[in-house]
């Protein structure tokens, strides 16, 4: 069975009116111009406006598309749910990673090589001989990183600024 | 000229000659590495060169801006992420043609596209540095506008695919770039009460999420297969030869554009990129392969982004006015060492001045020797497991941006902007025509309204001024002659058309 | 007996502290010092920064290193932010000038030097308002008989909202120039747009007026006195105008910050400024080293404030 719309050709344009929304919004809280005609609203209002119309444009053009074409349109490569799992997965670890950064709770490094590792193990496929490999790879990476900010050049760490 | 040569004379001592080569593979290798570059590892640098040789310290800082606008194909090409933004429009045709199994031949070409940009780009330093600073001087506000303008017009090229979402692609792109501070107002816009956004979604943290950290994210749903499937011969790395003759047109033009955008003041080698791309496509005798492996768009865009860092070097040397980002940091490294940089420079610091010329040569021809003596080893990188390489990069992206804006704010934004792009990706909403927006929509935007303050609220000055009225013809050139040759083809090929309308 | 006493109770208590790794009775500072300069690397303030904090460093002028670390955008308001909600502990300083004040009055923070717990002022530069030697123009009375004949223009190239848009108003409002603003951007851009004759005059620092083939000449000193790199541009008092236009450079702590650890930051300071070679790179550059603390240096930037405060009503054109 044919879908009556491929999801995508809907959020697109939706998508774009809300974000014309949210400019329109924005610029109207602008001051006037007042050093020359456009002033800062000018820009925000009129890519408002194009979006909104351009919105308009993609909706009449997915309908006169589906109208011409009668083949059934191409399947969207379905990622297999294992797959979708692992990207989740991946992405936690490193939005983890910066919320350990961000309270300091341990050091820059130690945090690096312990995210490093993880990270790695979640995209590995077989983790037998390679954990090895994977852990000195995270450990020399965070290690070096950290000592060439602290030692050479003169960054303060972010985190709690300690190097462990 | 003969305080040049002897210039050249003084690079070939152990010291200037480590340096360069130093700085050229740091920036190579920092280059190279998505999140990584030359801005960041020169400001980072600053420090150490209170306490270096003012000729020194600065021979060093250029070789690494040298070597690292080259350094940026390499992860652009077998990775699909630029590994600095100058590389954006390599990525469009570096990784397809990589994709088709002929990586070893995109790596040279953009190499060897590189070296001859540095070349071309360098004798104009070299020779003509004054009298192109004055004339880049006449570009007032509308120049730009209508040279930006002329740049946006690429936004259909760009998107594959269906041009409508290509616009509203950019549409996202000028939007994005609306938030954060107004230049020409000094408000701030669209930042919804918070504070962070007051500097709004920055160069860093919005190109390295849509196209690296969305990229990773497409990689780690599909961990099956190795980073790339193609295979890097080392003898695909020679075998250029004569072919690249054919390319010596595109080439001289794009490595003149790359020079004139990177003397403009304010405009960075990711724009002589972006100018140099539209124009080859739009020269070209098959437009229709640019973005599905192109060698042109190649060759276009990596000459000229590297043919810019000579070129922004001009005015920086001659009238003490930075070309880029990284040239007003090198102006930083000047002052420390109390130099003046201006024309004074010459006569007063004839060592230094004419140093610095040299060395851009020198760290030219050391680039093109590390990239292609190393090649084979950079090949190796597609070999890597994700496993390893992945969180490398994330880790790098993260370092580069806490490194370069100092908090950690902008990772946040980074990772947004990295499902964003996957989002649009999804959406079938071109990156290249967002990046577009996002990177030329603020020049543009700032052009025009100082233009608008300086002329009295008038826009005739755009036709009465004949280099902005040059940049208008070339734009609507640019628009009309598709539909002419299209028109053209018709009539010599009726086949086609009909064939077209059955599909 | 009772020094000793106290020699005995400091070192147990101290080694009782090692022993804990407690920072208690440490010396501050016992980690670097970071400064927050808000603005992008290689700018003019960031190198007059960068000059202090490689004394203080070189002489070990303070236990610990202090580090420069450049926070740009949203006008120095990312940077002042940052460091306003940092610990109030010391560690973290703001190194900001005038900008602090303007971004204020125009109401893009809504903070000020108030929020801020004021350490020390090291150095100030006050403004040069400039032409191009080819302008043909060569003093204010050229510039106002060019408006007047025709007006607004003489554009004058600034940064709107920032402390030229500032300056430009406090010479308008006494000398009544009647210049057009154009808002051309950062410093660098000013000047390319002065030397490619789009606009006419800018403000700006001395050294960049007043260094070799500058192709820039001087037209009015916004100080109290001649600038020693420009002994032939009258000061506006001079000319009959009572106008001041300085950045004093500052270095500003979180609210809140412990007065002893404010005064061990403002000695050190203090010492980086009399050496010979903090004076000497300073004065290369047009910079006067002049060190204010304490309650004069409060008074200092309340005056400021108020100046500013005035101004802000009369900045539009």
């Amino acid at each position: 069975m044919r879908r009556l719309f491929e999801v995508r050709d809907i959020v697109v344009p939706l998508v774009a009116v809300g974000l014309a929304a949210l400019l329109a919004l924005g610029a109207a809280q602008l001051p006037p111009a007042r050093f020359e005609p456009m002033g800062p609203a000018g820009l925000p209002y009129g890519v408002a406006l194009a979006l909104l119309m351009l919105s308009v444009l993609d909706v009449v053009s997915t309908l006169l598309k589906r109208r011409r074409s009668r083949a059934v349109p191409v399947a969207a490569p379905q990622s297999a749910p294992h797959a979708v799992g692992r990207t989740l997965l991946g992405l936690a670890v490193i939005v983890a990673y910066l919320l350990i950064l961000q309270s300091g709770w341990v050091g820059f490094v130690t945090a690096s090589a312990v995210f490093l590792t993880l990270l790695g193990a979640v995209l590995s496929n077989r983790l037998r001989g390679e954990i090895f490999v994977l852990v000195a790879v995270a450990f020399a990476v965070s290690m070096g990183t950290g000592l060439l900010l602290t030692r050479v050049l003169v960054v303060v760490l972010p985190g709690n600024g300690a190097l462990f | 000229m003969s305080e040049l040569l002897a210039a050249f004379g003084t690079m070939f001592g152990v010291w200037p000659i480590f340096y360069i080569v130093l700085g050229t593979v740091l920036g190579v290798v920092v280059g190279a590495i998505p999140g990584l570059g030359a801005a960041m590892l020169i400001a980072l640098l600053l420090p150490l060169t209170f306490y270096m040789d003012s000729v020194l310290a600065l021979i060093f800082l250029v070789s690494i801006y040298v070597g690292s606008v080259s350094g940026g194909l390499i992860s652009a090409t077998l990775m699909k992420m630029p590994g600095t933004p100058s590389a954006i429009m390599t990525t469009l045709d570096g990784y397809p043609m990589a994709m088709r199994g002929e990586a070893g031949k995109a790596l040279s070409l953009g190499i060897f596209s590189s070296f001859v940009g540095g070349l071309i780009s360098w004798v104009l330093l070299a020779v003509l540095s004054p009298p192109l600073a004055r004339f880049a001087l006449r570009f007032g506000p509308y120049e730009y506008f209508m040279l930006v303008l002329m740049a946006l017009l690429l936004i259909s090229a760009v998107s594959q695919g269906s041009v409508l979402r290509g616009l509203i692609a950019a549409g996202f792109g000028f939007a994005v770039a609306t938030v954060g501070p107004d230049v020409s107002s000094g408000v701030h816009r669209l930042t919804f009460g918070v504070d962070g956004l007051h500097a709004g979604f920055r160069l860093l943290p919005t190109l390295l999420g849509v196209f690296v950290i969305s990229q990773v994210i497409a990689d780690m749903a599909d961990t099956a297969s190795p980073i790339q499937q193609a295979k890097v011969r080392f003898r695909d790395m020679f075998s250029l030869g004569r072919g690249y003759l054919r390319h010596s047109g595109n080439v001289l033009r794009s490595s003149v554009i790359g020079t004139w955008i990177g003397i403009l003041p304010g405009v960075g080698s990711s724009v002589a990129a972006i100018v140099a791309y539209s124009v080859a496509r739009n020269t070209s005798k098959q437009p229709e392969t640019f973005g599905k492996g192109s060698e042109e768009g190649i060759v276009a865009a990596e000459t000229a982004n590297n043919a810019s860092v000579n070129g922004a070097l001009v005015p920086l040397l001659a009238l003490g006015i930075p070309g880029s980002v990284v040239d007003a940091i090198l102006i930083g490294a000047l002052m420390i060492h109390n130099l003046q940089p201006g024309p004074g420079l010459f006569t007063q610091q004839p060592d230094l001045a004419y140093g610095i010329i040299a060395a851009a040569l020198i760290a030219n021809f050391v680039m093109f020797g590390f990239m292609l003596g190393f090649s084979g080893l950079i090949a190796r990188l597609c070999m890597i497991p994700k496993g390893l390489i992945l969180p490398t990069v994330v880790f790098f992206c993260f370092v580069g941006i806490y490194t370069t804006t100092g908090r950690l704010f902008d990772i946040w934004i980074m990772l947004a902007f990295g499902v964003v792009g996957t989002l649009m990706r999804w959406g079938g909403l071109s990156i290249g025509a967002f990046v577009l927006g996002y990177i030329l929509s603020p020049i543009a935007e700032s052009e025009l309204r100082t233009g608008l303050m300086l002329y009295d609220g008038s826009l005739w000055p755009m036709v009465t001024r004949p280099i902005s009225l040059t940049f208008l013809v070339a734009s609507l050139a640019i628009l009309v002659w598709p539909v002419v040759r299209q028109r053209r083809r018709r009539v010599e090929a009726p086949t086609a058309i009909t064939s077209d309308q059955q599909s | 007996m009772k020094p000793l006493n106290k020699t005995l109770f400091g070192g147990t208590a101290m080694a009782v502290a090692l022993m804990l790794g407690g920072p208690a009775l440490a010396e501050f500072p016992e980690r670097p010092v970071e400064i927050v300069v808000p603005f992008a690397p290689g700018g003019a303030g960031d190198v007059f920064a960068r000059i202090f904090v490689n004394a203080i460093n070189e002489n070990n002028l303070l236990p610990q290193p202090v580090v420069v670390v450049n926070m740009p955008g949203g006008g120095a308001t990312i940077g002042s932010g940052e460091v306003r909600d940092a610990e109030p502990d010391g560690y973290t300083l703001l190194q900001l000038h005038q900008t602090l004040i303007t971004s204020h009055v125009m109401g893009t923070s809504d903070y000020g030097p108030e929020a801020f717990e004021p350490v020390v002022e090291t150095h100030h530069v006050c403004l040069t308002y400039a032409t191009s030697m080819d302008s043909g123009l060569t003093s204010l009375d050229d510039i106002r008989a060019a408006n007047e004949a025709d007006p607004r223009s003489v554009k004058e190239a600034t940064l709107i909202g920032s402390l030229v848009h500032f300056a430009s108003a406090m010479l308008e409002n006494a000398a009544h120039l009647g210049v057009g603003l154009v808002n051309v951007g950062g410093g660098a851009q000013r000047t390319a747009s002065l030397m490619g004759g789009h606009t006419q005059t800018m403000f700006t620092m001395p050294f960049v007026v007043g260094r070799e083939d500058s192709g820039l000449r001087g037209l009015v000193q916004l100080g109290p006195d001649r600038h020693p790199l420009l002994p032939d541009v009258p000061t506006a008092h001079e000319l009959g105008y009572d106008v001041d236009a300085c950045t004093n450079y500052w270095w500003l702590a979180p609210q809140g910050t412990p007065a002893d650890r404010v005064a061990i930051l403002a000695d050190a300071f203090a010492q980086a400024a009399q050496l010979e070679s903090v004076q000497q790179d300073m004065a290369a550059r047009g910079v006067t080293v002049e060190i204010h603390t304490g309650e004069d240096l409060a008074q200092r930037i309340q005056a400021q404030v108020d100046a500013y405060t005035a101004i802000a009503e009369t900045l539009s054109q």
